[in-house]
């Protein structure tokens, strides 16, 4: 097969799975970098793509990578030649180094109405979505599930975690723990240690082992239980509510400093927190809306809404970091 | 005529060396500099690197206890086609995602497993979570490799001469002659690249040893590399890591250089010294290959048939008619096959190279480069997928449209996946059949060309249609590049798993590794039957 | 005639040989040794798959040095590879008129009379590993005459063949050499084998073979 037979069968193979759509040659085009699921079929992103594409003249174009902290590394790398306008996911954990590496300017967005579990006014990362972190059970197999961390270690249920190193949610377990425990943490970790079947390097691995009834509890989010009710009509997927509060997940959108259409991308950011976008999150995502207009699928009034919100400051979080997934390795590799 | 032999293999090795060393260099010189000597000294590092080795060393031992029971069960018991299933359960092992072997592994041995329950129903105390820590890992590296180590020692007893037999029949020879004499030598110039091989592919294991290793007491570099290329963003310290990584396998390399060897023991008669070999009937025999038996169908078949029966149970049905499936079958598809003709065309240059560099220096040979070309074929094994990615990314991105190159750098980087495979699988044969006519061809001047289709093809055409198959259904889709090159415009099978899975959609999931799995030996099947002729597989 | 003039070999850190000989055409010398002695270092340097040290190589007083094994005046009959396994018989014989392996018909023709006259006709399609040992040589043999080289090697051309298949083949080789003109060098371990071909008998003792003039 010579190299240019090659490269046709290779640019086949490309072309059969994505007809590239059509484009009006003067229209200004929003690239937005995000995770694969989001921009995916069965993800929020082509439902916001007409939906924007509907009102801004412009050709909206998902590039959808491995993980968001793929995605933010790809702008880094890319620099100033980035072709990304938006960065859509990145978690407020990361929010910290999202603001050092200067490679994000401000949205404009005005964030004062939006429906946070907590307050947030930074003028360079702006919510689109949110939930918490949390333990699911499936209460055929676990009719009561321990009600706070602190009953959970007591337990003598196995659960499945995340490592912090590679996973979201593993990183926002090391977070809450610390929330709620500070400097006594390790200790919380060594009386927890007992009760880890196992740590995944990601959030699937440890949600397959849950599934297949390996594991009495994952590290999921509350409104893990709303994908059952909706997609499968199986309502015996359940977050534990814990009494000492619940570490919040957020998911942050910027504009980048190198995008030759700023004023397009922030329009896009608008459009993102507004209503009509906001209303595909929950059965899509998977997440709450920031909009407290949406309409809410009645299986998220099912949810746990934790009393408490428990989050460190972006600063303090990005600052810490390190330091505390050291002290959890430390404890978990005894 | 050497230089024309040497030549292409040369041009392969040194990009296939050049790549990997030009990608993690971009990374370093990005970053500003390598500092290697910090890394040595910082405790976790230290402790990383140490039970890295701790648990390649160990799975390889395992690996290569059982692989070796098991080819000399099957090479005692089964004949020809007990050889060929064995060949397909190597590949299917091999090809399989590491995540999805690792359910299987747990759907068998876990706490709810098949073993559990069994026990449960027999009053017997289970296996409740003693799978996590070092014996998961350790059962999940023998689950991958020690098939390919059967594969690889039953071929080498297989080409023991049936003379040898004959003899070792006449002499009444026990197990233990049998072994020392007869087996032993065959094992031993093939044992040093296989422990190689698989020593690398358990030392780079990253999600599997994290899963079923119970948690971050047992973490690979890999997971220290991923840690800091992606989390800290610190691509000076993953490259460090990543040059870390390869000195430690180019350490282990060496040390098995040492030792005489030819990975590939060539071609059997098949048949007939398997009949004779005077140890079938002895008792002890009997009972190692039946307890050898037990043991490969709990570690190996088992977690297979887990997968399967798991897959059959999900939404088959309705994969068809999604678009996104279809997209990423075809991709597969055509990844899978261009990466195949491209892994043997390299294969072959690199094998023809190799065995011109063995032979004696009054005929051409220069065994002191036979380093470099082995390195070529074995190098990406231990290149982290991700350090590299963010190589090739660096060195691209001034100069082409990254996102058009995806499907390209996939294709590359499979390529250079499944090159130590298919390099291994011919590099025997075609050796053999240089030895054995070089001279003829010599003497009659066919060379070039003609030398190549009347003489090595039709020669190692059985080899050839092995080493096609198995790139092939390697290739179908590999995770490691693609992650930094925007996918969503080019989704393969495994990407498209890894999709799903992240979303909840496990029972979709389940079944496109079935897929994956029929789709591979869909590969063996045809592509082995086109290329390898009549008489392939056997 | 075939003359080799005080050619020395010898292998790195191994044995050195020195041969002295010359064969005329139309005649079989045959070389016999124990295994080690240096036949097959000698079978190498006259087909130019080794080259000497020092001294000559010459075909007609013009030396053959330097010259690719294809070129030279040399047909051969390897002890191992004497023939390809996996082509047939017609392929392999006409390998040797045509090494790009593309025989027309007139190459075709050729082969079938050559097979005739080594009493194979027919056996075109046959593959080697369903002929007899004889049957083999004879192959090989007919590929030497359709190159149509003057000097013939034969390595051990008897060691596989029982003792009458090999009366035939020595009476067969005796035969073309003459009706040939052929220069032949028979190598052997069998010191029988040179009384079978009726040829002069050269012996190699201590690496070394030196014929005098006189013989």
């Amino acid at each position: 097969m010579s190299i240019r037979t090659l490269i046709a069968a290779v640019a086949l193979g490309a072309a059969l799975t994505a007809p590239a759509p059509a484009t009006a040659a003067d229209e200004p085009v929003l690239t937005i970098y995000t995770y694969d699921s989001f921009a995916s079929e069965w993800g929020p992103g082509p439902v916001i793509e007409e939906g924007f594409e509907a009102v801004c003249a412009c050709d909206v174009k998902f590039v959808g990578l491995d993980t968001s902290i793929g995605a933010f590394s790809r702008i880094r790398l890319e620099g100033e030649g980035t072709a990304a306008d938006v960065l859509l996911g990145l978690d407020v954990n990361l929010a910290g180094d999202a603001r050092a590496s200067g490679v994000f300017v401000e949205h404009g967005a005005d964030l004062a109405g939006l429906d946070l579990p907590i307050a947030w006014d930074d003028p360079v990362l702006a919510p689109f979505d949110w939930g918490h972190f949390a333990f699911v059970h499936d209460t055929e197999r676990l009719a009561e599930p321990p009600g706070s961390l602190e009953a959970l270690a007591a337990s003598d249920l196995e659960i499945v975690i995340q490592d912090p190193r590679s996973s979201t949610p593993g990183l926002g377990l090391v977070m809450w723990v610390r929330a709620v425990y500070g400097d006594a943490a390790p200790d919380y970790w060594r009386r927890l240690k007992p009760r880890i079947l196992t740590v995944t390097k990601g959030w699937s691995d440890s949600y397959a082992l849950f599934l297949e009834g390996e594991a009495d509890m994952a590290l999921s989010y509350t409104t893990s239980p709303a994908y059952h009710m909706v997609a499968e009509d199986r309502h015996n997927i359940r977050a534990a509510a814990f009494e000492e509060g619940h570490y919040l997940q957020m998911e942050l959108a910027a504009v980048t400093a190198a995008s030759d259409q700023p004023e397009l991308a922030r329009r896009f950011i608008e459009y993102l927190i507004g209503p009509e976008a906001q209303a595909a999150i929950p059965t899509t995502n998977w997440m709450f809306p920031v909009n407290g207009q949406v309409e809410l699928p009645d299986a998220f009034a099912t949810l746990v809404r934790p009393e408490r919100t428990l989050a460190f400051a972006a600063d303090e979080a990005a600052a810490n970091r390190k330091a505390w997934i050291q002290e959890w390795l430390e404890v978990m590799g005894e | 005529m050497t230089a024309a032999r040497l030549a292409p293999g040369f041009a392969a090795a040194i990009l296939a060396v050049g790549l990997a060393g030009a990608a993690i260099g971009a990374v370093g010189i990005w970053a500003g500099g390598v500092d290697l000597s910090a890394l040595m000294r910082d405790p976790y590092v230290r402790g990383v690197t140490a039970f890295t080795f701790r648990q390649a060393a160990l799975s390889t031992v395992l690996s290569l206890v059982l692989g070796l029971a098991v080819a000399r069960a099957v090479h005692r018991r089964a004949g020809p086609r007990g050889a060929r299933a064995l060949n397909l359960l190597a590949s299917l092992a091999l090809v399989m995602p590491t995540t999805v072997a690792a359910l299987g592994i747990v759907a068998v041995w876990g706490r709810a497993g098949w073993v559990a329950e069994a026990a449960a129903a027999l009053g017997l105390p289970g296996p409740e979570g003693g799978l996590y820590g070092l014996p998961g890992v350790l059962l999940a590296h023998v689950f991958f490799n020690a098939p390919l180590m059967a594969r690889i020692f039953h071929a080498a007893l297989a080409a023991i001469p049936d003379g040898r037999w004959r003899l070792a029949a006449q002499l009444g020879f026990a197990e233990r002659e049998v072994w020392r004499f007869v087996e032993w030598p065959a094992i031993r110039r093939v044992a040093p690249g296989a422990c190689g091989l698989v020593f690398l592919l358990c030392f780079t294991s990253f999600a599997l040893v994290l899963m079923l290793g119970g948690g971050p007491a047992a973490s690979t570099l890999e997971v220290a590399i991923y840690e800091a290329a992606r989390l800290e963003f610190d691509l000076g310290r993953a490259a460090a890591l990543s040059i870390l990584q390869l000195l430690c396998c180019a350490a282990v390399l060496l040390v098995l250089a040492r030792f005489p060897a030819d990975w590939s023991a060539g071609r059997g008669t098949a048949g007939l010294g398997a009949r004779i070999r005077p140890d079938r009937t002895a008792r002890a025999a009997q009972v190692t290959d039946a307890l050898t038996g037990l043991v490969a169908a709990g570690v190996v078949a088992a977690p297979l048939a887990a997968n399967v029966l798991g897959g059959l149970r999900a939404e088959l049905l309705g994969l068809p008619s999604d678009p996104a499936f279809r997209g990423a079958l075809a991709a597969s598809v055509v990844l899978g096959l261009a990466s195949s003709a491209i892994t043997c065309a390299l294969a072959w240059a690199i094998a023809e190279a190799r065995r011109t560099l063995v032979l004696p220096t009054r005929m051409g040979g220069r065994p002191g480069l036979v380093g470099l070309v082995d390195l070529a074929s074995t190098i990406y094994l231990a290149v982290p997928a991700i350090v590299f990615g963010v190589g090739l990314f660096l060195m691209l991105r001034g100069v082409a449209d990254t996102f058009a190159l995806a499907p390209l750098l996939v294709l590359a980087a499979n390529v250079l996946l499944a090159l130590p495979f298919a390099v291994r699988a011919i590099q025997g044969r075609l050796a053999e059949i240089g030895a054995r006519y070089d001279r003829l061809c010599a003497s009659l001047g066919v060379a070039g060309w003609a030398r190549l289709r009347l003489v090595e093809f039709p020669a190692i055409r059985r080899e050839l249609g092995f080493a096609a198959a198995l790139a092939a259904a390697l290739s179908v889709g590999d995770l490691g590049v693609i992650a930094l090159f925007g996918s969503d415009e080019f989704r393969t099978l495994p990407w498209l798993l890894y999709l799903k899975s992240g979303r909840y959609q496990s029972g979709e999931a389940a079944a496109i590794a079935l897929v994956l799995l029929a789709l591979s030996l869909a590969f063996f099947v045809v592509i082995e039957r086109l290329v390898g002729g009549r008489h392939a597989g056997r | 005639m075939l003359a080799v003039e005080e050619v020395r070999f010898a292998y790195p850190g191994g044995p050195s040989f020195a041969f002295t000989l010359a064969i005329r055409r139309g005649e079989i010398v045959t070389l016999s040794g124990a295994s080690g002695s240096g036949k097959s270092t000698l079978v190498d340097l006259v087909c130019g798959f080794l080259e000497p040290a020092e001294g000559d190589i010459e075909w007609e007083g013009r030396s053959i040095l330097g010259l690719a094994p294809a070129k030279r005046p040399v047909s051969a009959l390897f002890q191992v590879g004497d023939l390809f396994d996996h082509l047939d018989v017609r392929m392999n014989i006409a390998l040797g008129l045509d090494p790009r392996g593309r025989p027309g018909k007139a190459e075709r023709e050729q082969v079938s009379a050559v097979l005739a006259e080594m009493d194979l006709a027919g056996f075109e399609r046959r593959m080697p590993g369903h002929l007899s040992g004889g049957q083999r040589q004879r192959v090989a043999l007919a590929r030497a005459l359709v190159r149509d080289k003057p000097v013939m090697l034969l390595d051990e051309p008897f060691s596989a063949l029982d003792d009458e298949t090999r009366d035939e083949i020595a009476a067969l080789v005796r035969r073309l050499t003459d009706e040939r003109r052929l220069a032949t060098l028979v190598v052997s371990h069998d010191a029988t084998d040179a009384g079978r071909l009726g040829s002069r008998r050269l012996a190699l003792a201590g690496g070394r073979v030196t014929q005098r003039a006189a013989e």
